[in-house]
């Protein structure tokens, strides 16, 4: 694989790692109801 | 829940799929003071219970605002029907603006493919020049380069003379004007999720259009950076427009079906007359109808519909109640009769008082109880809601799975491959399918029911109503009318009354008008019936449980009277046992006969029972072809309890049971794994209605109990009872279908997009036709719902 391909695929994987975050956790650790 | 905690209802905007309903279902579930939220993607509102101490509407409408979606208070004294209205006005506004939007933009697409051509045609050249492989694996690219490009050759060839450039910069204004104008909410709405951590249908739209508009912009404004790459600078402004274009004539069509979806609580809605004819200062006025008031005497005349309900003073006439209790035939009504607000005066004029108006009227309780229905969740659409809740984000990353696996593994052009592929798997993938599947369904069921005079509360209903294999039957009112009436006169051979019945029938009806027993009552109505006269007894004696006797006069001559059972006449040493063999075929048959002395003398016997209605037999034979058992309950003695069975074709009696009884034996049924429905009436079997899986309240005329029951049978006959089932069962098969398309069809379409057929087939899916396919999945569930709307005929009537 080329150099390019490599950053393609490394930066392919961060991207899931990042969308699953920020979908799938980020959301659920903001304090889900508003404090009395 | 407290008594303090209220429920409201508040229409909301905006919304495209199951992933909006779930985002703001969500976040209403987690402000505090909610104590639970339910979103309806098909009706278009949020019904939340809440504790007014902890939050207010306001606050909730605000959430929903702040989430990217329209909200406001409907106004306080709207009542239903008004709130329906306004909601189709809603409804047809939406659809003319996608309608606008879908052909001016798909106009555009097809201007911007065309002028797009000869950028295709250079492309696809240049590729081949450099020995790479053109874009044949996608059908609609091989078309356009063997089809359309030659053809436009011949017929436009002074597009292929206009600067490339030129060109280039065209279609990005015009790609830009349709973005921003047609297609703004898909950005709107996907940046208003991301903000919240949620991701819909429109963020697959946005980043899928978006990528490749970015793209080309680059591609316009800076061709030399691709250039110097070994990349040709490609650009898709004609998939973004086409996209958009194609993704909005999808969501036309699914407004235009969801509409209909509702056209049965629209009919309903719809019946309501605008103005009523009232008395007023002895003076006959025309007036809109929210200014009747309870009381007011309203005239109406033949062919008119009746405006409210009310009960009437004077006159008679037919009515047709056939859309609300689905019973075709006219209804008699006289002085005194209840009439329907809604339902249509045949033949006579009459007067009536109002009684029940606005919110209270049958009329707009049925509408309520059809909305909050429509509004209701059935429990097979757990599964969708949770699937689209992580489906989005599931796809963005099979996107970028696709993207990178085809820049690795591509051997010519591998960015732009990549790219198409990435793109087309973000717009072919459908949460709306699965958004559609159940509530349509369940839409259309609804509506379909209330056509026929069956109302279901909900989707729950309608589900375990889908799953019942066991009907039990209240016996009184239920499979027979409920009221006794005379079946038989026997006259006694050795009688005064021989070939005289009527005057048998006359002589025991004036003694007996003195009874307030229900038999004795059977019996005088019969002889009113018949023009008889009756006159009042010169001497009558009750006996508990024998019968009656006394003195009856008749043309001057004064008759000894005894009605009652054979221990009573055997007290007055009469012989019956000439007509023994006739109380024991009428006993058979579940009648109760009595025997008739005059004189000291047998004369012969009346026989009084509760007739089975007629269309009991039909039904119960119903049920049995449906593979349902059937059982009776009743608190009547075992002898008539089993002639009413063996008439009415019942497979198994309970008799002598009391309302507890019934319950128990419910609960005994459900404990062998039944799942059992309860037919009775809305008042003495409420706690077995309560207790049964489903339990499905049977009305009689316009005495129906709406409140009572998982399912209301508006009329009283038990047919309805087997087509309610039958339409549950068709709806679940629906629903079941409808989930199955959806999910195959994501599970199909997500890797062709992909081009997982590419290596085998060399079969490959543009942007484009991937948009297609996603209009046509959402489209296809909702038509299948549709389909439920020709249900009628599937059980005679």
């Amino acid at each position: 694989m080329s150099r390019i391909e490599w950053l393609v695929a490394i930066g392919g994987v961060a991207l899931i790692g990042w969308i699953n975050w920020y979908f799938f956790l980020a959301g659920k650790t903001t304090p889900s109801k508003d404090a009395p | 829940m407290t008594a303090e905690h209220r429920t409201i209802r508040i229409p909301v905007t905006g919304m495209t799929c199951a992933a909006c309903q779930s985002r703001i279902q969500r976040t209403l579930q987690k402000q505090s003071g909610v104590d639970d939220a339910t979103v309806n993607l098909i009706l278009n509102d949020a019904t939340i219970t809440f504790d007014p101490a902890a939050t207010s509407p306001e606050a909730l409408v605000e959430v929903i605002r702040d989430v990217g979606y329209g909200a406001s208070l409907a106004a306080p004294d709207q009542t239903a029907l008004q709130e329906q209205e306004a909601r189709d006005d809603d409804a047809a506004t939406e659809y003319l603006t996608l309608r606008r939007k879908a052909i001016v933009s798909g106009i555009a697409g097809l201007f911007a493919m065309i002028i797009s051509m000869p950028l295709m045609s250079q492309l696809a050249a240049s590729m081949h020049a450099h020995g790479g492989a053109s874009n044949v694996g996608d059908p609609f690219m091989r078309w356009t380069m063997t089809v359309l490009d030659p053809a436009l050759r011949r017929v436009a060839p002074f597009l292929y003379a206009i600067d490339p450039r030129v060109t280039t910069w065209l279609l990005l204004a015009l790609t830009l004007g349709v973005m921003t104008w047609a297609g703004r909410h898909f950005y709107t709405q996907a940046w208003a999720a991301f903000r919240h951590h949620a991701a819909d249908m429109n963020t697959l739209v946005a980043v899928g259009t978006g990528a490749a508009f970015l793209y080309s912009v680059v591609a316009t404004v800076a061709p030399d950076f691709f250039v110097s790459r070994g990349v040709a600078p490609d650009v898709y402004y004609e998939a973004v427009v086409l996209i958009i274009a194609l993704i909005l004539t999808g969501n036309m069509f699914e407004a235009r079906a969801k509409q209909r979806t509702s056209s049965a609580l629209r009919a309903l809605v719809h019946l309501q007359p605008k103005t009523a004819r009232v008395l007023r200062d002895n003076m006959e006025l025309d007036v809109p109808v929210e200014s009747v008031i309870a009381g007011d005497t309203v005239i109406v005349r033949p062919g008119e519909r009746i405006p409210v309900d009310g009960a009437i003073l004077a006159g008679s006439s037919s009515v047709d109640e056939s859309m609300l209790t689905g019973e075709s035939m006219p209804v008699s009504k006289a002085v005194g009769d209840r009439v329907i607000g809604g339902t249509i005066n045949a033949t006579g004029a009459f007067r009536f008082r109002a009684t029940t108006l606005g919110g209270d009227s049958v009329l707009a309780q049925i509408v309520q109880l059809m909305r909050d229905a429509q509004s209701s969740r059935a429990p097979i659409q757990r599964l969708a809601d949770r699937i689209s809740g992580i489906f989005v984000p599931i796809v963005l990353s099979l996107a970028v799975v696709t993207f990178v696996v085809w820049f690795i593994t591509a051997e010519q052009a591998p960015a732009v491959r990549a790219f198409a592929a990435s793109v087309a798997v973000l717009i072919i993938a459908c949460p709306c399918a699965m958004g559609l599947a159940v509530p349509t369904a369940v839409m259309v069921a609804t509506g379909k029911g209330a056509e026929l005079g069956v109302l279901i509360k909900g989707g729950e209903a309608l589900q375990r109503a889908g799953d019942l294999n066991t009907v039990v039957l209240d016996k009184t009112g239920t499979v027979t009318e409920g009221k006794p009436t005379v079946t038989d006169i026997v006259v006694a051979p050795e009688g005064k009354f021989v070939q005289r019945e009527d005057a048998l029938l006359q002589l025991v009806a004036s003694l007996e008008s003195r009874s307030e027993h229900p038999l004795a009552d059977a019996i005088v109505r019969d002889a009113r019936a018949r023009g008889l006269s009756i006159v009042e007894p010169a001497a009558f004696e009750s006996h508990t449980g024998r019968g009656a006797i006394g003195v009856v006069q008749d043309g001057g001559v004064d008759y000894a009277v005894a009605v009652g059972n054979a221990a009573l006449l055997a007290d007055y040493s009469v012989n019956t046992a000439s007509l023994q063999a006739d109380v024991d075929r009428l006993a058979n048959d579940g009648k109760t006969p009595m025997f008739v002395a005059v004189d000291g003398v047998l004369a012969g016997l009346i026989a009084v029972a509760d007739p089975i209605k007629e269309s009991s037999r039909a039904a119960i034979t119903q049920l049995h072809a449906m593979g349902l058992d059937v059982v009776m309950l009743t608190g009547d003695n075992e002898r008539t309890a089993n002639a009413v069975a063996r008439l009415a074709g019942v497979d198994r009696v309970v008799a002598g049971v009391l309302p507890a009884g019934k319950v128990a034996e419910i609960v005994r049924l459900q404990s062998l794994g039944r799942v059992v429905a309860m037919v009775g009436d809305g008042v003495n079997d409420a706690p077995a209605l309560a207790q049964a899986d489903v339990g499905m309240a049977i009305g009689t005329g316009t005495d129906v109990a709406i409140e009572a029951g998982d399912i209301v049978l508006m009329r009283g006959d038990l047919r309805t009872a087997a087509q309610a089932i039958a339409l549950s069962r068709r709806t679940m098969r629906t629903i079941k279908q409808n989930l199955f398309w959806a999910f195959i069809y994501n599970v199909i379409g997500i890797p062709v997009a992909a081009g997982v057929l590419y290596p085998a087939f060399g079969l490959l899916l543009s942007p484009i036709l991937a948009s297609a396919a996603m209009a046509f999945s959402s489209v296809s569930v909702v038509s299948n719902s549709l389909r439920l709307r020709r249900f009628a005929s599937a059980l005679p009537a």
